[in-house]
């Protein structure tokens, strides 16, 4: 999809009032936060398992040129063609080519993140004129409507049940039901006929494994066993960090993946493939190829503090612990990587001014951080971001802040660093909100900071703590004095 | 007893100076000796929040020289304990005598809870309230700092207090410093989910430990449940101390 | 330069100098699993297990073929399956069958989306997760497992392993080009969070779990 992070506030005011869909989403989160501690919690020791995910995640990104080289090279050896894509265009034109190559006139698709960050279904549709199915079910559903996903697991997860419906009586044909179970059918049959007549599957990779040369994807839905096992042609898509040194690796982080994401130990299938299909079999691809895209990664690489953006696994949970992307959603973020998750990547690869506003909107409660099984440390990495925004950086496209800005803050911190300036920069803010006042409560904020006014009012207390302090050193320093008065005989030092 | 240097924070000061007098009315009774440094002002957070670090180095380092020679230094904000304790050396890592001297001063900086729970030994301030309240946990405090029990046990004391628990008591109220005036309709969204998840509690206090969810939730809370409170923790500790309130 | 050059050499020019390398996973020997545990770890996973002895293996199958009532299906060609016999169980109930090795590939093609219930062995099972684990040899097809409306997985007790990391030091050996973890039953939430049992893959799975 186009990105286009630079809507933020216009999405977001139009998204901010949907009251319920906030009130929705608050509750999705508590339960994926309940599921997803209670699954973590089964594990025998949950903090360990913790320290391994983060360790395994810092381990792929130190050694990520050995283990690409790693995994090719296994890779290669099992049969499959590794091509490697330095952006969008040239991935989107790598897979065009291989279309053509194998006439492939239908495709079907497990769910890739990749894919729509290449923005893939709308060029090959629209230079080859192939039909490409989603098989994912709420991928299909966002794909028919035109939307971005709204959560990495869950694309449609904001539609309730009428607007699905709706939704495949008006793309496929569907009679119009509100029984879970009859839509998922339906689209379960509609599905079918595509899987059968497909000539290529297109996924995603989850995890790479350098020392066997194999891919592991997990689902629950199937629509990705379909996609690599009928169509003679499998083309995976993998971001070049998705690299893990070994099976052992690569199982745990499908553990923490799995347990992270919907609180489940083990997705209903997980597919390990090494090769294309082997002698005797009838499934299963007769051309495999993985398409390793940079996409601006080895530009986030050269630095050794920014490149922890490249440990995501992409489990999503920081999106269900974040209070912001709760309330605001998917849309405002302006690309397929919504929530912190996004705030994370988007910035690096997007530029830091054309996602201002993504990093900004942040309150840095750490809620993300603190549920993270790879160990990212995004408050630390959104600081560095605004850092980067004030000072202007070349490499991640940011223009120096605004002069006005900085000439803001200068003269706030002049006034921190002399305690007189400040005790009168004090005096004057606490003279103009007390013209806005009554018993201790502002109801209207003077100038820039009018907006506070519009919700809440604002405590005042009546002194300044200076102030308190000053006269409670005066009272017991007079105390002294009446004490010491009192014992030389009563003199009154009132 | 060990002299304790109070750490003010400038929005207290400024605007919430009645818990500040509350810290020293709660820490006096509990017999502690107080010394304020008056020439204190900020201690630079919302300058490393917006990302004008440079400013913020000056007013670490200024920060570090006023209160480097105390033994204990004391606060009743968690967000400001951990721009000190974890963003200053962060902060000064290029220069190495600082960033020693940040981490230093970091050993000895104490949000309240913890430093009367965790160094004094002390859960019982003899405090006592008729009626339900409820606590909400503040981000710095619980996620940047790791306090969640000390407060909680202070207020388990509290004689005649229930304490009811708070859905997603976890959950950023929405203030975020700046981002509460440049971002006012999110911010609005999430103080009043937080308020949402205090009204399900049948409460009538809402416990809170840092200065900015006080300002958010208890201006919130005035302008839209007036009945309803929103109290530092060191205010409602102090304000019902069972020997009376003393000045 | 070739794209996979220039990536290659940015990522080598930038990072550390002394490359860390840990062994993260500790490496044990191969585990067994528990049978206990893989019941009722499948179980909760929606997959029906069925616990028989070796002696009792055919009338365990003609108990879950009855009650599917299917009248064809489609079996894997490999030892479990000829061990029991399964293929003159399912004859004598009048249900249609083929092995899939003895079928050319585009009729095997055309029968497996047709087909009510596929049948085959498997190759280990994990007991922590309640997983069955299926290599696709070219005797255990891909879509067997996923295509039919009903799928039985033969499993002997002694091919339970402890869990995946058991599993992962056989893949770290072995070149296999595809292997299937199954547990339980394909699943979606998609539909406004109503979680659908059964959605692109078996409505329904059996496992008769063999305890030899």
């Amino acid at each position: 999809m186009k990105a286009h992070p630079q809507d933020y506030i216009k999405i977001m005011r139009e998204e901010i009032i949907k009251e319920e869909q906030a009130s929705f989403m608050n509750q999705v989160g508590a339960v994926f936060g309940y599921l997803t501690s209670a699954s973590l919690g089964q594990m025998a020791d949950q903090a360990l398992a913790r320290e391994q995910s983060v360790a395994i995640r810092e381990n792929a990104v130190e050694n990520l040129p050995e283990l690409l080289e790693t995994f090719e090279k296994n890779a290669v050896k099992n049969g499959m063609e590794v091509l490697w894509a330095a952006d969008a265009e040239e991935a989107r034109s790598i897979i065009k080519d291989l279309v053509k190559k194998h006439e492939v006139k239908v495709i079907t698709k497990g769910k890739s993140m990749i894919s729509e960050e290449i923005d893939l279904n709308h060029y090959l549709e629209a230079e080859l004129g192939v039909k490409i199915y989603e098989g994912d079910l709420g991928e299909l559903i966002v794909q028919m409507r035109g939307t971005p996903p709204f959560h990495i697991v869950g694309p449609a997860i904001n539609l309730n049940i009428q607007q699905i419906a709706q939704t495949l009586v008006d793309h496929i044909g569907m009679e119009y039901t509100e029984d879970a179970k009859a839509i998922a059918n339906y689209v379960r049959t509609f599905m079918r006929r595509q899987f059968e007549q497909a000539d290529m599957g297109i996924t995603g990779v989850n995890m790479a494994v350098a020392s066997t040369g194999s891919i592991i994807l997990v689902e629950n839905e199937g629509n990705i066993r379909w996609s690599t096992a009928a169509p003679k042609v499998h083309v995976a898509i993998m971001s070049l960090e998705k690299v893990v040194a070994d099976m052992a690796d690569a199982f745990h982080i499908m553990e923490m993946l799995s347990r992270s994401c919907t609180g489940q130990g083990m997705t209903s299938y997980v597919s390990v493939l090494s090769g294309p299909r082997a002698a005797g079999e009838y499934d299963g691809a007769e051309k495999m190829y993985v398409v390793i895209l940079d996409n601006g990664r080895s530009d986030i690489y050269q630095d050794p503090f920014l490149r922890q953006a490249l440990k995501c696994i992409r489990c999503g949970r920081c999106g269900t612990a974040c209070p912001i992307y709760l309330t605001v959603g998917a849309y405002p973020y302006g690309w397929c990587y919504p929530g912190p998750m996004g705030t994370v990547i988007s910035p690096l690869l997007l530029g830091l001014d054309d996602t201002y506003d993504v990093y900004q909107a942040c309150t840095l409660c750490g809620g993300c951080k603190s549920v993270c099984p790879a160990g990212i440390d995004h408050v630390e990495l959104f600081y560095h971001y605004r850092a980067m925004k004030v000072a202007g950086d070349k490499r991640f496209k940011a223009v120096p802040v605004s002069p006005v800005e900085r000439a803001g803050f200068k003269s706030w911190a002049a006034a921190m660093k002399n305690p007189t300036l400040y005790e009168k920069s004090v005096g004057l803010i606490r003279y103009y909100l007390n013209l806005g006042s009554k018993e201790g409560q502002v109801s209207k904020m003077p100038g820039p900071l009018k907006a506070w006014s519009a919700y809440r009012d604002l405590p005042l207390a009546e002194k300044t703590f200076h102030q308190y302090w000053a006269e409670r050193e005066k009272t017991s320093v007079s105390e002294k004095e009446a004490a010491a008065g009192s014992d030389k005989g009563g003199q009154d030092h009132e | 007893m060990q002299r304790i240097s109070l750490f003010i924070p400038c929005a207290v000061d400024a605007l919430l100076g009645d818990v500040g007098a509350d810290t020293v009315r709660l820490l006096s009774s509990l017999g502690f000796e107080l010394i304020y440094h008056a020439e204190q002002t900020c201690c630079g957070q919302p300058a490393i929040s917006a990302g004008h670090v440079d400013l913020a180095r000056d007013i670490a380092k200024r920060f570090i020289e006023i209160f480097e020679d105390d033994e204990i230094i004391v606060s009743p904000s968690g967000s400001c304990v951990n721009t000190v304790k974890n963003d200053y050396p962060r902060l000064l890592s290029d220069e190495p005598e600082w960033h020693l001297r940040a981490l230093n001063l970091g050993e000895k900086v104490y949000e309240i809870s913890q430093f009367l729970v965790d160094q004094a030994g002390i859960e019982d301030v003899h405090a006592s309230f008729t009626g339900k309240i409820a606590y909400h946990k503040s981000c710095h405090l619980l996620r940047a700092l790791g306090i969640d029990l000390q407060p909680q046990k202070l207020l388990s004391h509290v004689k005649g207090a229930e304490i009811v628990p708070l859905n997603a008591a976890e959950q950023c109220c929405g203030f975020g410093g700046q981002f509460a005036i440049k971002y006012p309709q999110v911010s609005h969204a999430l103080v009043r989910q937080k308020t949402q998840n205090f009204l399900q509690t049948g409460a009538e206090v809402l416990i809170v430990s840092d200065p900015g969810c006080l300002l958010n939730i208890g201006g919130y809370l005035h302008r839209n449940h007036p009945h309803l409170k929103a109290r530092h923790l060191v205010s409602f500790l102090a304000q019902n101390l069972e020997g009376g309130v003393s000045i | 330069m070739s794209s996979r050059a220039m990536i290659l050499e940015k990522l080598r020019a930038a990072g550390s100098p002394e490359r860390i390398n840990r062994e993260v996973m500790p490496r044990s020997e191969i585990r067994r699993g528990d049978a206990d545990v893989f019941i009722e770890k499948a179980t909760a996973a929606a997959a029906q297990v069925i616990k028989t002895t070796v002696d009792n293996v055919p009338q365990a199958v003609r108990d879950i073929l009855a009650e599917i009532g299917c009248r064809n299906l489609l079996l894997s060609d490999e030892g479990i399956i000829r061990e029991f016999k399964i293929e003159a169980v399912a004859g004598e109930m009048g249900i249609a069958l083929q092995f899939t090795g003895e079928l050319p590939a585009e009729e095997y093609r055309r029968q497996i989306f047709q087909v009510e219930a596929g049948i085959s062995g498997c190759d280990f099972a994990l007991a922590d997760s309640g997983s069955i684990v299926i290599k696709h040899d070219g005797d255990k097809q891909r879509l067997l497992s996923l295509a039919p409306d009903h799928y039985i997985a033969l499993v002997k007790a002694s091919q339970l392993l402890k869990d995946r990391f058991d599993l992962a030091l056989l893949l770290e050996k072995e070149k296999i080009a595809a292997v299937t973890l199954i547990t339980g039953v394909s699943r979606t939430a998609d539909v406004a969070l109503q979680v659908v049992l059964g959605m692109h893959g078996p409505r329904k799975v059996y496992i008769l779990l063999i305890d030899d």
